[in-house]
């Protein structure tokens, strides 16, 4: 791996990580609007937005996942301490 | 329940093993302070000292060498590759040393060799290779390849405990990519030569273990959508001794076979499966057996060329199309 690659991963997982916490932060906001709800709809419409947040969250995860793994792989390989 | 990746549950194996016999130690290249090249063993020289996690010089044979000395006088050591490639140099001590005591002299050699082994991470020919099937071929060795955090962890615990020269192959693609909830402080032990059930199907059996397991899963669910056809997953998880009756249990269930592996074709443990089903099942069978393997190449560097090179969901669902419309 380049350093210009390594750079690049390390950017990308920065990335990431400001859009699993905006997730978080969108679910958790659902999560309040549907206490106040007022209505069964307002509950059911909160309700699937929260999860839609949540799947996001996941599947964000999952790249950081993938980013974490390569780079620690990459370091071994390098042999960096 | 505590989620753990695979490396991790190759961690707690270790440690667990090490905490109940003393006569458990590990030697390798860097594993002690540093943790080894993929920090397996992180921890472990802090908590148990130097004399039980041990550097050793960059030399396979040595550390296999010593792996078998002190197995002879009763030890129970533990001896990491750094990469499985390097395996290589320490092959005689593993295929004329380890493997033969027990017959020639009646001495158990109670050696387990941790290689972690694989492509698909961009590494190459020299840290890439899958040489599995050169240490099923020697009798008197056992050969394990765990697919799951949970068989990662409890087939390490049966090698650790066998009285046999065991060779681990740990998957290190699946590393920190693959996570399970596994109970904690269970001491939960897969025995060696027992396959798993991945997943029950009907129409077609996919044959593998380690890495693959998942790309068959991945296949199974697109054939699954786009073919309607629910795939059989058996996971062999030991390559010696092979769990015969599992592997002709599926052949019974489905009469048509798919092998995949990540090491390459010829001579691979592929063409041991098919000739065990030929010989024992072929009755059963409604089409020729296929095999999914990587090319019989080294590794290339290029990761275009790796992918190509590699076995992949893609190359098993064309693999099954072929002996389901045979």
């Amino acid at each position: 791996m380049t350093q210009k690659e390594f750079e690049e991963l390390t950017s990308m997982r920065e990335i990431l990580q400001i859009a699993i916490k905006r997730e978080e932060e969108a679910y958790h906001f659902y999560i309040r609007a549907r206490q106040v709800a007022r209505t069964p709809v307002e509950v059911e419409m909160f309700t699937k937005l929260a999860e839609q947040e949540s799947q996001h969250k996941k599947a964000l995860e999952d790249q950081l996942t993938e980013i974490d793994a390569q780079l620690e792989i990459d370091r071994a390989l390098s042999y960096d301490v | 329940m505590a989620e753990i990746t695979y490396l991790q549950a190759i961690t707690e194996a270790l440690r667990e093993e090490m905490q109940r016999d003393e006569k458990v130690f590990l030697l390798g290249e860097d594993i002690g302070i540093y943790g080894g090249a993929f920090k397996v063993t992180k921890g472990l020289y802090e908590e148990f000292g130097q004399a039980r996690v041990m550097d050793t010089p960059i030399s396979e044979s040595a550390i296999i060498g010593v792996a078998v000395g002190a197995a002879l006088v009763g030890m129970r050591p533990v001896a990491e590759m750094q990469f499985a490639d390097f395996i290589t140099v320490g092959f005689s001590q593993l295929v004329t040393n380890a493997a033969t005591m027990h017959y020639r002299y009646g001495i158990p050699v109670p050696i387990v060799v941790r290689a972690p082994s694989g492509g698909g991470i961009h590494g190459g020919a020299f840290h890439s290779k899958n040489p599995e099937a050169w240490f099923v071929h020697q009798p008197g060795l056992k050969v394990v390849a765990p697919s799951t955090p949970a068989d990662a962890k409890g087939l390490l615990k049966a090698a650790i405990r066998d009285n046999n020269p065991v060779l681990y192959f740990e998957n290190k693609f699946l590393y920190r990519r693959i996570k399970e909830k596994l109970p904690e402080g269970d001491d939960v032990v897969v025995p060696i030569g027992k396959a798993r059930l991945v997943k029950p199907g009907r129409h077609v059996s996919l044959i593998t273990y380690g890495s693959m397991v998942h790309a068959c899963l991945q296949a199974a669910e697109i054939l699954n959508e786009q073919d309607q056809l629910d795939v059989e997953i058996l996971d062999l998880r030991t390559l010696q001794p092979l769990d015969k009756e599992a592997v002709l249990s599926t052949v019974e269930r489905t009469s048509r076979v798919v092998i995949v592996h990540e090491a390459n074709l010829t001579a691979g443990i592929g063409a041991e499966v098919a000739a065990l089903i030929s010989d024992n099942g072929f009755e059963m069978l409604d089409a020729p057996i296929k095999r999914v393997a990587a090319l019989d190449t080294p590794t290339p560097y290029a990761p275009v060329l790796e992918e190509y090179f590699m076995p992949n969901p893609e190359k098993i669902i064309v693999a099954v199309r072929q002996v389901i419309h045979f």
